[in-house]
């Protein structure tokens, strides 16, 4: 229990506050990827290791490296420019951490409230992922090729350079 | 269960007010799909929750794997229209994007 609450703390809401309130982009990608870490960690705890895998792999991997491919093939501001950047950053940020730790107490003091109208179900025994995946959810596969391959004609199309250029 | 079910739903609101705030705050494009990343990480922490509190860890596996394609999908091609912006534009703030405004 006390690692569960402390990977969600430390390794999953601390990150993600982080990603939000860096002034430097590199930083909130790499705030980005620590808190996909966590999640994977939360996943492995909650018995859905392949679920934490596909984060691990795909979010914490590609995703991470996309945006700092992006980040730095995009022109960085010049340095004062940067500076001026940061102060108006921190002033619009600062109230985001207060925000959450309000939030988070209200939550948590309210608890027995909400807690209630969660339907907890049976456990049923478990079937394998690939049961369910190509029997039970054959159509959302179609689906997901669909929007796979959405993506790949899309990042082709937007990359593909014009005639003028 | 019922500590995990407490702590992990409030985490999964935690980080959806993290990445609203930040979508609504933000002004950097680059920024803002942060901001969406922070959601969609609070909403496949909620898929799997349910899931394992329920007893389908199985079935909530594969939804959430969907999630994480379709995210994967989503930030490819927004990526690539920053790429453009930034190429045409030469700035990613979202105020100086205005060639629709009406």
């Amino acid at each position: 229990m006390a690692l569960h609450l402390f990977i969600l703390i430390g390794l999953l809401i601390i990150p993600a506050i982080l990603a939000a309130f860096a002034a430097d982009l590199v930083r909130s990608a790499i705030a980005l990827l620590v808190a996909s870490l966590g999640l994977t960690l939360v996943f492995f705890n909650l018995n859905a290791p392949y679920a934490g895998v596909f984060e691990l792999s795909v979010c914490a991997g590609l995703i991470s490296v996309l945006f700092i491919l992006t980040i730095s093939l995009t022109s960085p501001l010049n340095s004062e420019a940067r500076t001026e950047r940061k102060k108006l950053h921190y002033q619009r940020f600062v109230a985001m951490p207060i925000a959450v730790l309000v939030v988070a107490g209200l939550l948590w003091l309210g608890r027995g409230a909400w807690i209630g109208a969660f339907p907890l179900g049976k456990i049923e025994a478990a079937t394998t992922i690939g049961e369910v995946l190509w029997n039970g959810r054959g159509l959302d596969l179609i689906g997901q090729v669909a929007i796979l391959l959405v993506g790949v004609y899309g990042v082709v199309v937007l990359f593909k350079r014009g005639k003028m250029e | 269960m019922n500590n995990y079910l407490i702590f992990d739903t409030i985490t999964v609101v935690l980080l959806f007010c993290i990445g609203l705030y930040t979508l609504i705050a933000s002004r950097n494009l680059l920024r803002m799909l942060i901001g969406f990343e922070i959601i969609s990480k609070g909403v496949t922490l909620a898929i799997i929750t349910a899931g394992s509190v329920n007893g389908k860890i199985v079935l909530s596996q594969t939804l959430a794997i969907t999630a994480i394609v379709v995210e994967v999908v989503f930030i490819a091609i927004a990526l690539a229209i920053v790429m453009i912006i930034q190429r045409k534009r030469h700035s990613l703030d979202v105020r100086k994007l205005t060639n629709l405004k009406g």
